[in-house]
């Protein structure tokens, strides 16, 4: 077990070194306006000049980059051109944020997910045909699409939930839940719709295993060969699922972080995109991936301890 | 024995070409129809489009459906409805150049790495796992960051996040087909590696690509839109996703612009979704005939025999008539069973024998209630023990009847000892649970019960096996185990279907003995099925021979054995016993 | 530590499931008096030497005090210097000093402090940097300061009371510390439980030597850059006073909201290019004017502003001293005179103009490109994610711009000026050369305002600028707040709201 972790995070370092490099790379070798921005309205020529020195953009691209990766190692993330503010301290406290939207929605979804899965594969019939169109519905209708019908009906119509906003938990945990609502409404329609079906295929594979067919004539319940049993056979592959579409939501969480304007890494992504505070967006890509590894390996992890075979060892 | 005429016939399946097929399925024809309205559109957009897209009008701000402007004009006085035909193109540049990208990056490397595999394979593998850890939307605003928002860079990008998808699809495939025969024989005829690549593997893959490719646009379609809705986007391509954008930030003024291009982008999207689904479904003929109508059809088809109520004959198990079928797509039935009627004593054993698709197998299952959930009971009965498992109006198995005796009074003894182990659960655990549900005694005792079990199918050590998973032990353990949980509730009928085919020829003789031994000590009635003459000759009483679902001779072992009426009995008794010692006397005399 | 238990009570909270709960807003106790901000931008810095004017001045008006304090009508009042003195060639200003006051560190605000703070404001190349270039602070004693101008500032009081002169502890000065939080003398204090980028908060000063500006106990900035996020806020009460626009404004009014409306901006296109470097074209004043008479500012006013503002020909506001009404009807709309205008210049079958584009310029952006179209000139947008520094870069021959309108000489130095700061491509002619000249010679107020009368009316007749109209600022406040706009700033001033006791 100990080797097996190590291994999966020597190749998730390698990962990550290799993107770093070609992000780095990529991102800053092309000369941006960030001091324009930083100075402002009335700044003359010299000074922006003497900005871009001060801030390092006159120096080779491979030098930077190494200086930039040496830092990293220690922790260092650097500062944002844009806000003096260190990058990893503006990361970690956007993190919360966009991992509680990430992390209830999946929780949610793969709740809902599997009980819609598991219907559609042990019943059939008309519940099969309303979750494969609900997993078209919510295939097709991406996620901030959803939100704006949301927001038109819920926030601006009914006026039942705030548009936007987030609110911190430690200052009104009312007012935090309802913030999220619409939401984590809109991932979860997408997140549940994808999954569903997933799940629903892998339910079905399991249920057509001869030790369900054998477990069935040892006269054990339906209700239990299939909640303790199938459940448990087919959760290897419904893990995989939920975790591909956890990396996917570090994605989708971006939109709808920006349309809501919660303080998450999404929104910084956008923000720093626009406004070319290419420092911060190079932190994002460093912990977005940091974070796909980890979940990974969890996954693994997790897998590995439903398998006996793994297991007892 | 003979058979009733029924009017179900079997019907060969008939194979449709796959426009057929899709033809077949009104969703898909929808979202053809759709698409290729989209695209003439996109094409023909200057034609077609009752406006110039960036025309503005400054007096006709937001106004509302009218007749100049069917869907009303934006905030810059500009027709909806130019713009939604002009943006449409935006939309299938996207789709296209996605595709396009993430096809040929992601299928020659798949080719050339499931081929020759090795070092290639490794590094390409790697790049794809690398690929697939990264959240599309992140990379794409880093790429837009330093390279610009232009709709082919972004789009580019996409494909080649996208294309470990079609990397993983070919590979698969072309590593199982790599080592067909047919491949091998166009080496040695001298083709080359390249032309057998490109005509006998590629034909393998391009169902699987053209499904994923309907997918990835409705992908592509959604993440462009995304991209423009945050302002990433291009911003002078007029776009969908820039029609949303302009909808949202307006939306306390003029909600209903947003309503256009929301419905036209999830529109797209589905019918590229639904296309595919109807594609997968028509390529794997699995159209789902359960929720269609195919089932309820070929049920209506299923003659009511009326019943003639076979006398109580005091039979444990009594099947008559027994017909079962599966629907087919066309709302046919095709029959696996036809017209089987057999009896089972208390303490006899009888065997089902014949070849693979005779249709001994169904039958044991129709007894067990276990047949799959797409099985049709087209006509017969079935009695346990004066219970009606099956009745004719039925169709089905009552689950509820069967329920209480499975278990405790019909048991089962599968063919493949390790499949039928739950691998996550402890033989102990395996053993034990079904006791305290059916026998309803305390885990202590099923624990000393299951022992004692293991004990008497000869387990050597009882205890260290109950701590085991399946994993842990061998094949021929395993299939004692499968017995020792069959009997464990001592049921009056105990169905084997081909209990020793599995095993290694050495442990097979054992375990025959051991069935034997159980079925005399605890007077089961037994439904032994087998395509083993030997088998047969060694433990049942009474033989059924079948073929092609249907009862072909039937009557005491020795008898069929040594006097076989019918000609089909003959050539399967002469090809089995071909050149072996015949052993029916020899067993049959033991046995007496 | 704050950052620890954030992320433990957010991996805590993903376990947890969202309760339904009926609509409830955050409490708050009467006798606290909170003011929340929704803010348009965020702090770089809070190094006082970075601070700009406009819409983030308010952030450092609640850590620092300046020198000088500005009221809402423009007019200036003793703050942290108590007295003042302008030489006649507005070269130097000595100003008195206030004592007694303390800085949230305990040092001491004196005239070394206060050199302090201007050295490092020179020398800080901050936004503002450019107004006091060259300047050199001196202390006269211990409670007098000069400052000695290297150009003649005209408006030196005005930057002394904005941007300029924002008083940071000298102990912090110069520190990596003072970037990310703030040492000042000001009414509130900065409290820990802030996040950067996102939500500023600040509580009282108990010490603050002013009472008359503190009139809040906490004051929390959230950053919304947004306007449809900062509506929602405004209404569902997260925030109590915030910037709208005029989409947005009818629907504030109709939630209940409070308008507090002024000019500060004009809206329009400056024509950088005025020698023909970048677009030949651009060169020939005819074409210039040409642009000016093919678009229709009333109807530009009437759709895309609906109709609130109002039109102008000229950049300098009503209030500088140098409007002159004649002007505004300078380029009345005709697309005939503009047609003819290009012929004579050469251009009857049009020609391309490069302009960077957005989609926050919409609707705009497309009834330009139309009215342009009309005759014959064909604007070829070009994408820019991030607008603002595309435009700046100087690479456009013209652009739409937002420009502010200061006084005369603000706004002069910032756009007509050879290194005005808007002046991108640094153009220059004769005219502006003299009144420069002039300028340097006496930089009267009398003499400053009459020059620029005449580079007013300069620009106009050569079409350096074609403004459409000017912007009012569409403020919102809720019943909680009541808030007085502050002359010339896009926001108001920190000290102009109150709470109404409601």
């Amino acid at each position: 077990m100990l080797g097996f972790i190590t291994r999966r995070l020597l190749s998730g370092a390698l990962l990550l070194l290799v993107i770093s490099a070609l992000a780095y790379i990529l991102m800053f070798s092309f000369t941006n306006n960030i001091a324009i921005h930083i100075l402002g309205d009335a700044a003359t020529q010299q000074q922006i000049i003497a900005k871009q020195h001060e801030l390092g953009l006159d120096q080779p691209i491979l030098k930077r980059y190494f200086e930039w990766l040496s830092n990293a190692l220690q922790g260092n993330l650097g500062t944002s051109w844009l806000s003096s503010e260190s990058i990893t301290d503006s990361l970690m406290s956007r993190l919360p944020v966009t991992l509680t939207l990430a992390g209830i929605t999946i929780l949610i979804s793969a709740v809902l997910a599997t009980v819609l899965g598991a219907f559609a594969a042990v019943k059939g019939g008309w519940i099969d045909r309303v979750v494969q169109l609900i997993g078209i519905f919510g295939f097709a209708v991406p996620n901030f699409v959803v939100a704006i019908f949301f927001v038109a009906l819920f926030a601006i119509n009914l006026a039942l939930l705030p548009a936007t906003g987030w609110v911190a938990f430690e200052d009104d945990p009312a007012g935090w839940a309802l913030s999220l609502v619409l939401p984590i409404g809109a991932l979860v329609l997408g997140t549940v719709a994808s999954s569903a079906q997933q799940i629903r295929s892998a339910i079905k594979s399991v249920l057509e295993r001869d030790w369900v067919r054998t477990l069935t004539s040892r006269g054990i319940p339906r209700r239990e060969i299939l909640l303790k049993h199938v459940l448990r056979a087919a959760a290897p592959a419904g893990l995989t699922v939920l975790s591909l579409q956890f990396v996917g939501l570090l994605g989708g969480v971006v939109i709808i972080e920006q349309m809501f304007a919660l303080p998450g890494m999404g929104y910084l992504a956008v923000a720093s995109t626009t406004t070319g505070d290419t420092p911060v967006v190079m932190g994002v890509v460093v912990y977005t991936v940091i974070l796909v590894i980890l979940v990974n390996l969890i996954v693994d992890l997790l897998n590995g301890w439903l398998n006996p075979k793994v297991r007892v060892k | 024995m003979t058979t009733l005429e029924t009017n179900v016939h079997a019907t060969p399946i008939v194979r449709r070409s796959l426009l057929g097929r899709l033809a077949r399925n009104p969703l898909a024809i929808g979202s053809a129809l759709y698409l290729i309205v989209l695209i003439g559109l996109a094409l023909f957009a200057s034609l077609v489009a009752p406006f110039d897209p960036s025309f503005t009008d400054i007096e006709a701000v937001m106004t509302d459906p009218n007749s100049t402007h069917f869907l009303g004009t934006d905030s810059a006085g500009r027709d909806v409805l130019s713009r939604l035909i002009f943006g449409s193109q935006s939309t299938l540049i996207a789709a296209v150049v996605s595709i396009v990208t993430s096809i040929v990056v992601g299928v020659p490397s798949g080719l050339i790495a499931g081929y020759y595999g090795k070092r290639f394979d490794a590094v390409a593998s790697w790049l794809s796992n690398m690929l697939q850890a990264l959240p599309v939307i992140i990379v794409l605003l880093a790429v837009s960051a330093s390279l610009g928002s232009e709709i082919l860079i972004s789009m580019f990008v996409f494909g080649i996040l996208i294309a470990p998808g079609f990397f993983r699809l070919t590979r698969t495939a072309v590593m199982g087909v790599r080592n067909e025969l047919y491949v091998d024989a166009a080496r040695v005829s001298g083709l080359s590696d390249f032309r057998i690549i490109v005509r006998h593997i590629l034909t393998v893959v391009r169902a699987p690509i053209i499904i994923q490719s309907a997918m990835i646009s409705g992908i592509a379609i959604s993440v462009q839109s995304g991209l423009a809705f945050l302002g990433l986007g291009d911003s002078k391509q007029i776009s969908w996703g820039v029609m949303l954008n302009e909808g949202f930030v307006n939306i306390f003024s003029n909600p209903k612009l947003v309503l256009w291009s929301a419905l036209v982008i999830s529109l797209t999207i589905g019918a590229f979704v639904l296309l595919g689904n109807a594609l997968r479904d028509a390529l794997e003929d699995t159209q789902k005939i359960e929720a269609s109508g195919s089932r309820k059809k070929a049920r209506r088809q299923v003659s009511k025999i009326s019943s003639t109520r076979i006398e109580e004959t005091g039979h444990l198990l009594e099947v008559s008539h027994l017909s079962v079928g599966y629907a087919q797509g066309d709302g046919s039935l095709k029959q696996v069973v036809s017209d089987v009627s057999i009896n089972v004593n208390k303490g006899e054993v009888l065997g089902i024998v014949g070849e693979s698709g005779s249709g001994k197998s169904q039958t044991a299952f129709s007894i067990l209630g276990l047949l799959p959930s797409n099985a049709i009971i087209a006509s017969g009965q079935i009695i346990f023990d004066g219970n009606e498992l099956v009745s004719p109006q039925d169709g089905a198995v009552s689950q509820k009847q069967l329920a209480k005796f499975r278990g405790k009074r019909i048991a089962y003894i599968p063919q493949e000892p390790m499949s039928n182990l739950d691998p996550s659960f402890t033989i102990g655990y395996q053993l034990i649970r079904p006791m305290t549900q059916v026998l309803g005694i305390s885990k202590k005792e099923a624990r000393a019960k299951a022992l004692s079990i293991l004990d008497i199918v000869g387990i050597v050590n009882p205890k260290r096996v109950m701590k085991s998973y399946p994993h842990e032990i061998s094949g021929g353990m395993a299939q004692r185990v499968l017995i020792a949980g069959a009997i464990s509730c001592e049921p009056d009928l105990l169905i084997a279907d081909e209990p020793t085919t599995a095993l290694d020829v050495t442990v097979q003789a054992e375990v025959l003995d051991l069935l034997r031994d159980l079925q005399k000590r605890l007077g089961m009635g037994m439904v032994l099925v087998t395509h083993n003459f030997g088998v047969i000759a060694d433990l049942a009483d009474r033989v059924v021979v079948m073929q092609y679902g249907r009862v072909v001779e039937s009557g005491e072992v020795r008898e069929v054995l040594r006097n076989p009426q019918e000609k089909y009995t003959q050539v399967l008794l002469s090809s089995m016993l071909e050149g072996k010692q015949p052993m029916t006397m020899l067993t049959a005399n033991a046995r007496d | 530590m704050k950052l620890n238990t954030r992320i433990v009570v957010a991996l805590a909270t993903t376990a947890a499931s969202i309760v339904a709960v009926t609509g409830i807003t955050p409490a708050q106790a009467a006798n606290t008096k909170t003011l929340t901000i929704g803010a348009f931008t965020t702090v770089k810095s809070w190094d006082p030497s970075q601070a700009d004017i406009g819409h983030g001045i308010q952030y450092y008006q609640a850590a620092y005090d300046n020198l000088i304090l500005r009221k809402p009508d423009g007019t200036y009042a003793p703050n942290l210097a108590t007295s003042w003195k302008v030489n006649a060639n507005s070269t130097e200003i000595t100003l008195k000093l206030r004592t007694g006051v303390k800085f949230t560190d305990g040092s001491v605000f004196n005239a070394d402090a206060a050199v302090a703070n201007l050295k490092n404001f020179i020398g800080g190349n901050g936004p503002q940097a450019a107004a006091l270039a060259g300047a050199t602070a001196t202390k006269v004693d211990a409670k007098t300061v000069k400052l000695t101008l290297a150009t003649p500032n005209p408006d030196i009081e005005y930057y002394l009371s904005t941007s300029d002169s924002f008083m940071a502890s000298p102990k912090a000065l110069g520190t990596e510390g003072l970037k990310t939080k703030p040492v000042g003398s000001g009414p509130y204090i900065y409290d820990n439980s802030s996040v950067a980028g996102s939500q500023v908060i600040f509580t009282a000063n108990p010490n603050y030597w002013d009472k008359s500006k503190q009139k809040f106990t906490k004051v929390k900035f959230v950053f919304m850059d947004q306007v449809a996020t900062r509506l929602n806020a405004l209404r569902s009460g997260q925030v109590d006073a915030t910037l709208l626009d005029v989409a947005n404004a009818d629907t504030a009014a109709a939630a209940g909201m409070k308008l507090t409306t002024y000019n500060t901006d004009w809206s329009g296109l400056i024509l950088f290019d005025r020698s023909g470097k970048i677009n030949p074209a651009m060169g020939d004043v005819r074409v210039r004017q040409a642009i000016a008479y093919a678009i229709d500012r009333a109807a530009l006013l009437r759709t895309v502003q609906e109709g609130r503002g109002a039109v102008t020909g000229q950049i300098f506001s009503k209030a500088s001293g140098v409007y002159d009404s004649k002007l505004d009807d300078a380029y009345a709309y005709s697309p005939t005179k503009a047609k003819a205008l290009l012929a004579a210049a050469g251009y009857s079958n049009g020609f391309t103009l490069q302009m960077p584009y957005n989609a926050f310029l919409e609707p705009l952006a497309s009834f330009i490109a139309t009215y342009l179209k009309a005759v014959k000139i064909t604007v070829d947008w070009v994408n820019a994610v991030d607008y603002r520094g595309e435009i700046l870069s100087g690479k456009y021959a013209a652009g739409w711009y937002q420009l502010f309108q200061g006084t005369a000489f603000v706004n002069y130095n910032l756009a007509v000026a050879p290194d005005g700061a808007r002046n991108l491509t640094k153009y220059t002619d004769s005219t502006i050369q003299a009144v420069d000249a002039s300028i340097s010679k006496d930089a009267s107020n009398k003499n400053v305002i009459a020059q620029i009368k005449k580079a007013n009316k300069h620009v106009v007749e050569d079409a350096w600028f074609v403004p459409f109209y000017t912007v009012p600022q569409m403020y919102f406040t809720n019943k909680k707040v009541k808030v007085t706009a502050q002359a010339q700033n896009a926001v108001p001033y920190l000290y102009n709201y109150a709470p109404t006791g409601k």
